[in-house]
């Protein structure tokens, strides 16, 4: 068995193990076994012999038998069993191949591995190794087909492989755009891990947002149809302190009616209104984040709720990568009516209270109130991510506004709120993210965990105007190459991860209709630069038509008369003068002046044996002519 | 199309991604059934592709009989201008094996050698030759028949007359042994026949009467030889076949000892002739030669030299020329 065969085997069957280790779900301890593949493909390589049947046997009982505890202790989760399973397997079989067949059972194995793995991770990595899968499957099954006809070795595949390839791509990209698909599930549930978070929930322990902001995982990406400053991705407002942690008070959401394809929350001027299309990734949270105001929300897939702070929920937490598209009214305020739910204080809040009528002595209305104290807790206070535990009996509020003084979002909002509610100014505390990285490969904004924010939210004549006390922070700057690997991860979420019917409907309508102009095209300067890549590309295919036509003349020839062809072209631009009725003599005699004498007139003489002689042409004078017309070409 | 084992385990594969990827809405599962299914579709485009555009000439130096292993020259030519062929089987009813191609550059030809045995007479063209590819997967097999240039004309099997009929030699007028030559008698002259030995031509005389005057000996009628063939009722094919394969015996055998030898049947007459070239005219309609379905046909012949009568059964209708005939032979009792 070819060398190239068992190599195509060992990759595909690396490739499937591989595919799920980067899931980042497997257990390592249950994965161990996978490493058996590296000196079984080693000894296969080799040409020992398989392992015995009864020792494959026992090996692959013992498996089933780990399997069935794998699924009940270890793991837990029989999806996951399998996967461990497969490994095994793919292991096991690394010491037992022996027919085509059994190499078959490999790539099988292989693709179960992929289609496991598509449902723990949804990541461009994955993208990656279902491209190195393709390739080397096609390249396997060509190479299965020769090996079944025992012609392996004697032609050279890579030719047909890399055009298959290339075609199995295209075909599998179009199956894929029109293949007619559902978005729900039936049966089972995902196995895909959502993003850990915090701060998202109906209660956030005060404190906890400290972990997640030195997490610089993604946890969505916007596109937005304009440049904006501030940007406030608001998600949810807690109302309810007890001085260890936030909670929202518990209330019925009201459901957004569908129209069309939106949902409609208020009045919305949408040539007004900012468009913003969210990629986020999942998290364990059902919350649906935007700029505020949110007037409407375009989603498929899920139904939309809302509370009475303003916070948008889909209906159950996303496992997979959910796209949306919202549309916010611009400002920093809006309408709200007093609650005295945003009044509560947390017992033993007197310092704070006196600290607050201090801060603000003097001051009248309750905006000059707000403001003060946002200056003062950005002017006085630091920003820092590394908090210590408070001591004993104190709390972690009091503990940040009168003894460390350094804390972080979280620490800052909850000091403002309370002060704000002592001062009988009703506020709450709103989580969401704040700011994120434009990415200019994609235009787009990467908002990542450590993006996470608190701010603060107060009523003031009747409407609720946001007050951000935390001071402004430096953010370093992604490199260049993690964002342009970012923008691919964006494509990839958005173009295949998550394709929906929707796009399906708009592509057809795209085809349907390509030159729905509504207006005459004015000629400037982008559609210059469009005319120039039009006419380089036009350009292009002229040249390769003409390669094409000139081929296939040339093709209408034997491969000698090819050759020949060849020759005399090449003579020709060395300026020596060709003409049809000229003879291999005249081309010898014209051609004496070129030190090419001895290799002409081999090729000359095994021409005229093909041409005239009717001797027959074997691989090796095929390769002969190609030698002597390289030495010509290279001797002139 | 024939969808191989591979092939059939590879779909159920599909299928059963198919309902996973349904089930769950993941677009990744999508993905992977998207790429098996254009293998797939891949998989049945280019083996019409690949099988497209091939043409076969088949050469044969030698006469070919049925039954018998003989050797031919295939010569597979790919027509297409761009796209090369990969891995062709070319195959036909009675081949060995297979002749395989693992690669043809477009609009080149490979010439192989085959040894080959045709089960039955007739003449072999488009439709007896066939390519097989499984090309580029194994998930499929196609095997179309081939554009052949140039036919093949299979004879019927020959027979060992002596050992077939042991007694044959032995019969009265069919001595075998070459009594033609100067040593003869002329019996008299008349008008060239087709079929007629151009060494019996009487030259003067020919000039004389400005056509070919032939010689005829005293004991020429005796060394002719009349086959009567019976070819009436298609239904019985076996026994139709054997007798057109003892009706070509005879004819090898009698014509090279030098007899003359004219075969009658139901709407085909092939008139006394001798030699080489009258062996292969003969030969050649037998090869072709169809039963008839009709009931009855009478023969109109004079009765010349030795007469034998191949019938297929006693049934056979052409039964009442066993009063004329001088050997009667069943190919049912065969």
């Amino acid at each position: 068995m070819p060398i190239l065969y068992k190599f195509i085997t060992a990759v595909l069957a690396l490739t499937g193990c591989l595919s799920l280790l980067l899931t980042g779900e497997m257990n390592p301890l249950m994965t161990m076994s996978g490493l058996l593949i590296l000196p079984g493909y080693y000894r296969f390589f080799k040409d020992r012999p398989p392992a015995p049947k009864w020792a494959v046997g026992a090996l692959s009982t013992l498996t089933l038998v780990v399997f069935v505890t794998d699924s009940v202790m270890i793991s837990g989760d029989v999806f996951l069993a399998v996967a461990h399973l497969t490994i095994t397997f793919q292991a096991i079989k690394s010491f037992d191949l022996k027919e085509p067949w059994d190499h078959l059972q490999v790539y099988f194995m292989s693709l179960l591995q992929l289609v496991i793995a598509s449902d723990l991770t949804q990541s461009l990595i994955f993208g990656v190794v279902f491209v190195v899968f393709m390739v080397f499957l096609v390249t396997a099954m060509v190479l299965s087909h020769f090996l079944k006809e025992g012609a392996l070795g004697r032609i050279k595949v890579w030719k047909p492989v890399a055009f298959i390839s290339f075609f199995t791509l295209l075909v599998t990209i179009l199956i894929f755009i029109l293949i007619p698909r559902t978005s729900h599930k039936f049966i089972g549930k995902s196995h895909a891990k959502g993003i850990k978070t915090t701060g998202f929930s109906e209660k956030v322990d005060f404190g906890s947002f400290g972990d997640v902001m030195l997490d610089p995982t993604v946890v969505m990406r916007v596109e937005l149809d304009r440049d904006i400053q501030a940007l406030y991705w608001r998600g949810l407002a807690l109302d309810y302190f007890d001085g260890n942690s936030w909670r929202k008070t518990r209330e019925e959401k009201i459901r957004i009616k569908r129209a069309g394809e939106e949902f409609q929350v208020e009045q919305c001027d949408k040539s007004r209104a900012i468009e913003q299309r969210i990629y986020l990734e999942p998290i364990d949270s059902d919350i649906i984040f935007g700029l505020p105001k949110i007037c409407a929300v375009k989603a498929e897939g899920f139904s939309l709720l809302a509370d009475s702070g303003k916070g948008m929920y889909m209906q159950g937490k996303a496992s997979r990568r959910v796209k949306y598209a919202v549309y916010s009214i611009a400002g920093d305020s809006y309408e709200g009516t007093r609650n005295e739910r945003y009044l509560q204080l947390p017992p033993g809040s007197e310092r704070i209270t006196a600290l607050a009528g201090s801060v603000t002595a003097g001051k009248v209305s309750d905006e000059q109130k707000a403001a003060l104290i946002e200056a003062y807790l950005k002017n006085n206070y630091t920003y820092s991510l590394s908090t210590s535990e408070p001591p004993a009996g104190v709390r972690p509020i009091e503990d940040f506004i009168f003894n460390t003084k350094k804390g972080y979002c979280e620490h800052y909002a909850s000091a403002m709120v309370i002060m704000l509610r002592s001062l009988d100014i009703p506020a709450r505390v709103v989580t969401g993210f704040y700011g994120g990285e434009k990415n200019e490969y994609g235009g787009y904004i990467i908002v990542r965990q450590s993006n996470a924010h608190s701010w603060v939210e107060a009523l003031i004549a009747g409407k609720w105007k946001r007050f951000d006390p935390t001071p402004e922070v430096p953010l370093l700057r992604p490199s260049a190459m993690a964002l342009f690997i970012d923008s691919m991860q964006l494509n990839w979420s958005r173009y295949v991860v998550g394709f929906s019917s929707f796009d399906q409907r708009q592509i057809l309508r795209g085809l349907s209709m390509p030159f729905s102009l509504k207006r005459f095209p004015v000629l400037a300067f982008p559609d210059l630069k469009m005319l120039i890549y039009s006419v380089a590309a036009g350009a292009l295919l002229c040249f390769l038509i003409c390669l094409a036509y000139h081929k296939m003349r040339i093709r209408k020839y034997s491969y000698a008369t090819e050759r020949y062809l060849s020759l005399k072209r090449l003579l020709r631009r060395r300026g020596i003068r060709m003409k049809h009725s000229m003879t291999s003599g005249d081309i010898k005699q014209k051609a004496s002046s070129l030190d090419i004498a001895d290799d002409l007139d081999e090729f000359l003489r095994i021409y005229e044996g093909h041409r005239f002689g009717r001797r027959e042409l074997k691989q090796e004078d095929r390769e002969k002519y190609d030698r002597l017309l390289k030495e010509i070409r290279k001797k002139i | 199309m024939k969808i191989t084992r591979e092939g059939r385990r590879f779909i159920l594969a599909a299928v059963l991604i198919a309902a996973t990827a349904v089930n769950t809405g993941n677009n990744l599962i999508y993905l992977i059934f998207s790429l098996m299914l254009s293998f797939i579709v891949l998989a049945v485009v280019m083996l019409r592709i690949n099988l497209s555009g091939i043409s076969l000439a088949v050469s044969i130096g030698h006469p070919v009989f049925a039954g018998e292993q003989t050797s031919a020259f295939f010569t597979i030519k790919n027509e297409k201008k761009l796209i090369p062929a990969y891995s062709i089987r070319v195959t036909a009813s009675g081949a060995s094996s297979p002749v395989y191609c693992a690669f043809i550059a477009p609009r080149d030809s490979i010439k192989k050698e085959i040894k080959i045995t045709f089960g039955k007479r007739g003449l072999y063209s488009y439709g007896d030759f066939f390519i097989q590819s499984g090309f580029p997967f194994i998930l499929f097999e196609k095997s179309a028949a081939v554009k052949v240039s140039g036919e093949v004309l299979v004879y019927p099997a020959l027979m060992n007359i002596e050992q077939t009929i042991p007694d044959i030699s032995g019969r009265e007028g069919l001595a075998i042994g070459r009594t033609t030559g100067t040593g003869n008698e002329i019996h008299s002259l008349r008008e060239y026949r087709y079929g007629d030995d151009w060494r019996d031509i009487h030259w003067k005389a020919s000039a004389k009467a400005s056509s070919f005057i032939i010689k005829e000996y005293a004991l020429a009628d005796v060394r002719k030889i009349t086959v009567i063939i019976d070819n009436l009722n298609p239904s019985e094919e076996a026994a139709f076949e054997k007798i057109l394969s003892l009706a070509a015996s005879f004819a090898e055998h009698f014509l090279e000892a030098g007899y003359f030898v004219r075969m009658l049947s139901c709407k085909k007459v092939i008139p006394f002739g001798s030699g080489n070239e009258h062996l292969f005219k003969t030969l050649d309609i037998l090869a072709l030669m169809q039963a008839e379905d009709v009931p009855d046909c009478p023969l109109s012949y004079d009765d010349e030299g030795y007469t034998i009568l191949l019938l297929k059964s006693r049934s056979s209708s052409f039964s009442e020329y066993i009063a004329s005939a001088d050997m009667v032979i069943y190919a049912d009792s065969l």
